[in-house]
């Protein structure tokens, strides 16, 4: 079936030309909403077609690659506009444009009587877009054109209210997505710098070889590099493969959200609720997690690398976990959460588990993305209230969200047989029996008990307990509102399926891409499935247990939580996002701030524009009113200044030749 | 028995045609009626864009005749389209502005038609003598037209303040041709240069002092510092037309004629001349420059920066290579095209009456007229020197030739000077683009002044996008 292969174009080029025409031909919400979700559903048919393609091809080549054109071509620096559509990016192209086009249907509903619809569909399109080039492209740099296509999209769509001063919980929307754009930035730099360094010691950026340019993969070359060093001068010398891992880790750092650049998530949430859902939950928070799974072949090859890739992921997972069982902002949990949820995925890819890890990508994908709709839903029905203070005993009033909700803290919280149980488990089992590293799994275990207590404590606080305000109006979502949350309230049940244990379709399926041995299934593994439920449950019940029943009546709005009573100043440093943010202003921003203060003022002001540049000014003015001072417009004078030069030159003259 | 010089016509057929059509054209407007001179001005271009043809017919011919007096080469036919073009532009800006002034007078483009005829055989000249009465020619008919005015007191003060200079002047040039002859026995340019490595003692002494007189003769006509002083009164004084006319016709003649006395006549004592007329050129771009900055009159201001210009397009004798000779030629067209049309929106918002051309009655143009606003500022940005005007290229060519030629005191100089002149030129753009202050002058846009703006303006565009149909760097 090859004549279908130009199939791939479609995928992105539809969101793309959708985004343009929903800018330049759309009139009000209705048109708006309509083309973008038109493109969007017809990118997911796409890639549906294009999934049929791959599959009637022999899975040893199974995958479609087309180059558009020669991008770049300076010296040996040649870079293809081409695209590469293997099984890894199938799932993610399915993830992106399914989950996708479920949110922009919500979006229909959620942005009804917005005051910028056409925008904020165009970028919503254009998101897809770029979501779709970082993972189809065939080499790294058209990968980095998505990859800051997104983070484009990520800072316009945090921004969609710039023009209110603050929304819950006091945020700036414009302060929130500068600040998402600039921590990025910081990642997007060393990515680069890992890309320089391919390019440098690898002399190609392409995945594979391209044959119709005619350079080679760089991936499999990494492994002739293993125990190459790059000289740092002074620093003394790190293998080349450890440094472009750390380098990209840092990339990956600032994308998907881990510490310690993990601090422009939870300001994202300024952002309107699906785009909570589809950038910073379901899509491009997980780019980092792709680009690792991508370049699986350095990462194993560079061990050291790969260790700080598991360390920096199970740091951040159990984290911001606790980070998100001490917040009361809705939407800041699950900002929290999906930062824990990254460090699992993070760690699983490090450890070499990238069936796993991408696994828990897809299953996340789901809930997450049902967790924030719904929380969307509950925000409207409220009327943008987000503070689970005034919440409390929803369940009556909203028995709809209510049970899609459950299902999705229950899939999170990995309660056996939703989705999460089975992600969550697969990561934590290869920590434990393959990767034997048990330090890592009891981080894990430790977390998936915290995360199960903090969703215990958000369902007991909106829906049980007693009410804290009265919300005698609100009532379940309906219309295109509703059935995107039961499509993923499906999926997030038995989500679950895509990679049972003895089944393992998503293995088996990125088998021939990812070369990672198949997972094997033993009673030990069974035994630690039931214990790390058990465990789940208990946080879980004790979330509920202590938020529904104990100190239910002592939750006032404004007022801290009473659980901080049990643990102190961790419980403090855990709301506060451990401090980065303090630490970050202070050590940063405050004295880039003077700085620059000072420089604008004094440097720039007094010295260069006063001194310099005005002084320049005036000196050649001043010089001017000298001319025009002997400008008399007498004509004796002119004629004097005449001969006066005249006599001069002749002078001149006579002294040159009596030399 | 006298025999008879054997004449070679191709090479006089352009000045034939000039001086012809201006006699018989002189005779046909005793027959046109007051008021309709308008007709008088048309043939008049007629004339002249039939000079151009034959000089674009007669483009790669090269030769002498009249005994070597006069001679053709394609530097010589390049910088006589110069004046041709600059003529013809002339005549297409003064068409209304004459009757709108009630000059309207039939000698207006008989006097152009001499004048470029004293231009073209500046240009062509071989000979000391011939150079001196087609200055002279030149010189007088410009001295009419600056008092064209009459009886407008600024016109007739203009014209003598010019008169007078150019009298005092005259007699620098007479006495150093008579040194210079004194000294080779010749007036002949060729001849000179033959006498050239003869010359020792004190003969040397008059020739090197009989070239600067005539240097001096010469330079004063293109606004060279010290003998600068007539220029901001002149321009100022003069009918806005002439001001552009002169402006730029005269000053590619004179630096025609220029460049062939130095390089052709005393090639052999260049490094005698070399550093003074750079000294000369540093002056002149630093007082044209300088000057300009606090002008508040349009004009006045045009006039320091046609000073500050003259400066730069000295550099081309001054490298006295190829690349400078090319560079002059390219830097004459492009100066010509953006000077017209800066004069072009002047006279387009011009009406009669007017004394002291402030430039606050540029203020707010934009909003009036796009159209003009964008004539001035191509105009203003090629005077500057910013891409993609022919100013830039021509700037560039300049810069590189002196480069070249070993003066990067000079180089340094230009740059410096023309970030000052940006300075000036900008200020009046940024007039133009703000709000109005005075009340709304008038705008004239009848169909001729328009053409030649438009002509001026494109020629500036496409001399700035593709120079390399006049200049090749190689």
């Amino acid at each position: 079936m090859s004549d279908l292969r130009w199939v791939i174009w479609l995928i992105p080029t539809l969101p793309l030309l959708g985004a343009v025409a929903t800018l330049l031909l759309a009139r009000g919400e209705r048109a708006a909403g309509m083309i973008a979700t038109a493109a969007a559903g017809l990118s997911f048919v796409a890639t549906l077609v294009a999934v049929w393609v791959l599959q009637t091809m022999p899975a040893e080549a199974a995958r479609i690659e087309s180059v558009a054109w020669t991008w770049i071509d300076v010296a040996s620096f040649r870079v293809s506009f081409g695209l590469l559509f293997d099984r890894l990016t199938a799932v993610m192209a399915l993830l992106i444009t399914g989950v996708g086009s479920l949110i922009h249907v919500y979006s229909l509903g959620y942005m009804r009587g917005d005051s910028r619809p056409e925008r904020f569909f165009a970028y919503l399109n254009l998101f897809v877009a770029a979501m779709l080039l970082l993972v189809m492209a065939d080499n790294l740099v058209l990968l980095f054109l998505g990859w800051e296509g997104v983070g484009l999209c990520s800072f316009l769509l945090i921004g969609h209210y710039f023009d209110r001063r603050s929304v819950p919980p006091g945020i700036v929307p414009a302060e929130a997505a500068t600040k998402a754009f600039v921590v990025n930035r910081i990642g997007d730099a060393a990515f680069l710098l890992a890309i320089m360094l391919i390019f440098s010691r690898l002399g190609s950026v392409s995945f594979l070889p391209n044959a119709t340019l005619g350079t080679p993969g760089y991936l499999e070359r990494a492994a002739e590099l293993a125990f190459v060093d790059v000289q740092l001068g002074p620093l003394g010398s790190i293998g080349v493969l450890t440094a472009i891992g750390l380098l990209m880790l840092i990339g990956v750092c600032g994308k998907s959200a881990q510490l310690p650049l993990s601090t422009w998530l939870p300001d994202a949430m300024a952002g309107p609720t699906p785009v909570s859902a589809l950038i910073h939950a379901a899509t491009m928070v997980t780019a980092g997690v792709y680009l690792i799974v991508r370049n699986h072949g350095v990462f194993s090859a560079a061990p050291t690398a790969a260790s700080w890739v598991v360390g920096v992921g199970a740091v951040t997972a159990l984290l911001a976990a606790l980070s998100a069982a001490t917040q009361f902002d809705l939407k800041r949990v699950l900002a929290y959460s999906t930062i824990s949820q990254l460090g699992y995925m993070v760690a699983a890819v490090g450890m070499g588990a990238y069936a796993a890890g991408m696994f828990h990508l897809l299953t996340h994908g789901l809930f997450k993305a049902l967790l924030f709709l719904a929380a969307g839903a509950l925000i409207h029905a409220l009327h943008d209230v987000q503070d689970m203070r005034r919440m409390g005993g929803l369940r009556q009033h909203l028995p709809f969200t209510f049970r899609v909700y459950l299902v999705g803290a229950l899939a999170l919280a990995g309660i056996f047989p939703l989705a999460g149980f089975w992600s969550k488990d697969e990561i934590i089992a290869h920590a434990w029996f393959t990767a034997q590293n048990p330090a890592i799994a009891l981080i894990l275990i430790a977390s998936a008990a915290v995360t199960a207590f903090y969703m215990g404590r958000q369902v007991a606080l909106i829906f049980y307990g007693q009410p804290r305000e009265a919300h005698a109006a609100a009532h379940d979502p309906h219309g295109s509102m509703r059935w995107p949350l039961v499509v993923l309230a499906v999926g997030a049940a038995i989500g679950g399926v895509l990679n049972l244990p003895g089944v393992h379709w998503l293995s088996s399926w990125l088998e021939p891409t990812l070369a990672e041995p198949e997972a094997v299934y033993s009673v030990g593994k069974a035994v630690m499935a039931v214990i790390v439920t058990a465990i789940a449950v208990g946080g879980g019940y004790l979330g509920w247990w202590l938020y529904a029943r104990v100190v239910d009546g002592n939750i006032v709005p404004g007022k801290t939580d009473p659980a901080l009573y049990y643990l102190g100043d961790i419980w403090r440093g855990a709301e506060l996002g451990w401090g980065l943010d303090w630490l970050y202003d202070r050590a940063i921003v405050r004295p880039y701030r003077q700085c620059s203060a000072f420089l604008g003022r004094v440097v720039d002001g007094e010295a260069l524009d006063g001194l310099l540049v005005g002084g320049t000014g005036r000196t050649f003015v001043a010089l001017a009113r000298g001319v025009r001072a002997v400008q008399s417009g007498h004509a004796r004078r002119g004629l004097a200044v005449f001969l006066l030069g005249v006599v001069v030159l002749l002078a001149a003259l006579l002294a040159m030749t009596m030399r | 028995m006298i025999t008879l010089p054997v004449i070679d016509w191709t090479i006089v057929a352009q000045l034939l045609v000039v001086f012809g059509g201006a006699t018989v054209l002189l005779l046909l407007d005793l027959a046109i009626p007051a008021g309709r001179k308008q007709v008088t001005a048309y043939l008049a271009l007629l004339v002249v864009l039939g000079a151009a043809a034959v000089g674009v017919m007669h483009a790669g011919v090269s030769g002498a005749t009249f005994g070597g007096t006069l001679r053709l080469d394609p530097f010589r036919t390049a910088v006589g389209l110069v004046c041709l073009a600059a003529a013809a532009l002339s005549i297409l800006l003064a068409v209304t502005f004459l009757g709108r002034h009630q000059i309207e007078r039939g000698e207006f483009a008989v006097l152009v038609l001499f004048g470029v005829g004293g231009m073209l055989l500046l240009v062509q000249a071989a000979d000391l003598v011939v150079m001196f009465l087609s200055l002279a020619l030149l010189s007088i008919t410009l001295y009419v037209l600056a008092g064209f005015a009459l009886p407008e007191p600024r016109s007739e003060e203009a014209a003598l303040k010019y008169l007078l200079t150019g009298a005092f002047a005259t007699g620098f040039l007479v006495f150093g041709i008579a040194l210079i002859y004194g000294a080779t026995g010749s007036t002949t340019l060729a001849t000179i240069a033959a006498a050239g490595p003869g010359l020792t003692g004190e003969y040397r002494l008059y020739a090197a002092a009989g070239l600067l007189l005539l240097v001096v003769g010469l330079g004063y006509k293109a606004s060279l510092v010290p003998f600068h002083m007539w220029t901001p009164d002149v321009y100022d004084g003069a009918p806005t037309p002439v001001a552009a006319f002169m402006s730029v016709a005269s000053k590619a003649a004179v630096l025609a004629a220029l460049t062939h006395v130095l390089l052709v006549g005393f090639g052999e004592l260049r490094a005698l001349w070399a550093p003074i007329l750079a000294v000369v050129a540093a002056a002149t771009l630093l007082v044209g420059n300088i000057g300009a900055l606090v002008q508040q009159n349009v004009k006045r201001m045009l006039a320091y920066s046609s000073i500050g210009q003259a400066g730069f397009l000295l550099f081309g004798p001054i490298a006295a290579s190829d690349r400078g000779i090319d560079a002059l030629v390219f830097y004459l067209a492009g100066y010509t095209a953006a000077n017209l049309a800066a004069f072009a929106v002047l006279i387009a918002l011009e009406a009669r009456g007017e004394t002291e051309w402030s430039m606050a009655r540029l203020s707010g143009l934009w909003q009036r007229s796009p159209g003009l606003t964008l004539a001035l500022a191509l105009a203003l940005l090629s005077l500057a020197g910013v891409p993609p005007t022919a100013g830039f290229i021509a700037k560039f060519a300049m810069l590189d030739a002196v480069w070249q030629a070993g003066y990067p005191a000079l180089v340094v100089l230009g740059v410096v000077t023309s970030a000052i002149a940006a300075a000036y030129y900008l200020r009046v753009l940024l007039r133009a683009a703000g709000p109005a202050e005075t009340d709304a002058p008038p705008m004239f846009g009848d169909w001729p002044l328009r053409l030649g703006m438009a002509l001026a303006a494109l020629a500036i565009v496409v001399l700035g996008l593709a120079p390399g149909w006049l200049l090749s760097f190689s």
